[in-house]
């Protein structure tokens, strides 16, 4: 099995592999330099939930730190549950493939907050960004692996510290115009449109706000809880 | 035979242009009508600059948000940039926060860091919907510009990590 993923001298974890990196993503990822900077590069992340919690005991997605769910935990329906989801990697300085981090005024938890730190006619963060996204496929870190259905896809990531294991808002995204592939717990692959309802953006994405409620994230939320009870309807 | 050629040319022009009007996806089709939103928000009669203005909807379902520039002037966006937002009532915080950090100098990516801090620049009550007192109405028809005039002392210092002494 290898070592802890962050043992930065075990050769495996360099590999790059062809299955994990989507064929639309450049060939030229910007690396960063400095910690894990050779890893091998994923570009499909696990759906925590539609908040930044994934280290509480209330894992409202179907994928959690040191936690497992199995099939029938997601009561909402395998057809109206997100398992995985396709994301971006950073390519040019400060791009949407970066995460804004560390940031202040609880961007890492409203995804108003975090839009707004970032400039969508310039196409660039207007902060400090880190490039953890995808790097080390086996990286279980919620900022390299996973996916957080707060905001539409393709919109901008904030986390809190700039650490790979810092919680805050990753959202999904890819390089095939406007939306992102998503995989739901019953099998199926759907294209979904960066357009599609994300509800009510000023909301807290917090386990703690929204408790075992339905998501405010719109039907994007919806589909990153397991057993929130929402309607999610056609999509 | 001319008639019918002409005919022919109507029906595919207008399958043509129906073919470039419906460029919105069924989302986009969904969504409700936007008033266009523009203001300005200051603190202490100065203004502010950097500052993350959103509006959480009062019984609506969606929100609208911005940055203001150096002028203190900002745009709403609720799906696209500068689109606006939906005629409604809303409550309106305010965010604009100092941040200090410092890495791990072994591993920078070591959690928590040697040092983090965050300083709201204004108070900190204006953060929050229950208590940042901010109101804003966008009316069903013509443009909206809103207001916001803060006052008050700059936050508290938060530490959110601190590990300086311990090295």
């Amino acid at each position: 099995m290898g070592p802890a993923p962050w043992t930065e001298t075990f050769a495996p974890y360099d590999n790059k592999l062809s299955m994990l990196m989507c064929p639309t993503m450049s060939s030229h990822v910007l690396d960063g330099g400095g910690y894990q900077a050779k890893r091998g590069r994923t570009t499909y992340g696990f759906v925590t939930s539609d908040t930044n919690d994934m280290a509480s005991n209330l894992v409202r997605g179907m994928f959690g730190k040191m936690s497992f769910f199995k099939f029938r935990d997601a009561n909402d329906g395998l057809s109206n549950t997100l398992l995985m989801a396709e994301f971006i990697l950073p390519t040019t300085t400060n791009d949407l493939g970066s995460i804004a981090s560390p940031v202040a005024g609880n961007a890492d938890k409203i995804p108003a907050n975090c839009r707004a730190l970032y400039n969508k006619a310039t196409r660039q963060y207007t902060v400090a960004v880190q490039p953890f996204r995808g790097r080390n496929w086996g990286e279980g870190a919620p900022t390299v692996n996973c996916v957080v259905t707060a905001q539409p896809p393709n919109s901008p990531s904030c986390i809190l510290s700039a650490s790979n294991s810092s919680l805050g808002l990753c959202s999904a995204g890819s390089k095939h115009v406007g939306g992102a592939h998503a995989l739901l717990g019953d099998g199926g692959v759907r294209f979904v449109s960066d357009n599609i309802d994300a509800g009510n953006q000023a909301a807290t994405a917090t386990a703690a706000a929204l408790g075992i409620g339905p998501s405010p994230f719109g039907v994007w939320g919806a589909l990153g809880t397991r057993q929130s009870g929402e309607i999610v309807g056609e999509f | 035979m001319n008639a019918i050629k002409c005919v022919l040319l109507s029906v595919g022009c207008a399958v043509m242009f129906s073919g470039c009007s419906t460029s919105q996806d069924k989302w986009q089709k969904k969504r409700p009508p936007l008033v266009k939103v523009v203001g300005i928000v200051t603190f202490n009669g100065e203004p502010l600059s950097k500052a993350t203005v959103a509006l959480h909807p009062l019984g609506g379902n969606y929100a609208a948000f911005g940055q203001s520039g150096s002028n203190g002037r900002f745009t709403l966006e609720t799906f696209e940039p500068g689109d606006g937002a939906v005629a409604g009532n809303y409550a309106v915080t305010v965010t604009k926060a100092k941040l200090e950090y410092e890495p791990d100098p072994v591993n920078p990516d070591t959690k928590p860091p040697l040092y983090q801090s965050e300083q709201s620049m204004i108070p900190d009550t204006y953060s929050v919907v229950a208590t940042s007192g901010l109101t804003a109405t966008i009316p069903s028809t013509g443009n909206a510009d809103i207001n916001l005039s803060l006052t008050g002392q700059p936050g508290e210092l938060k530490i959110i990590a601190d590990r300086r002494n311990n090295r």
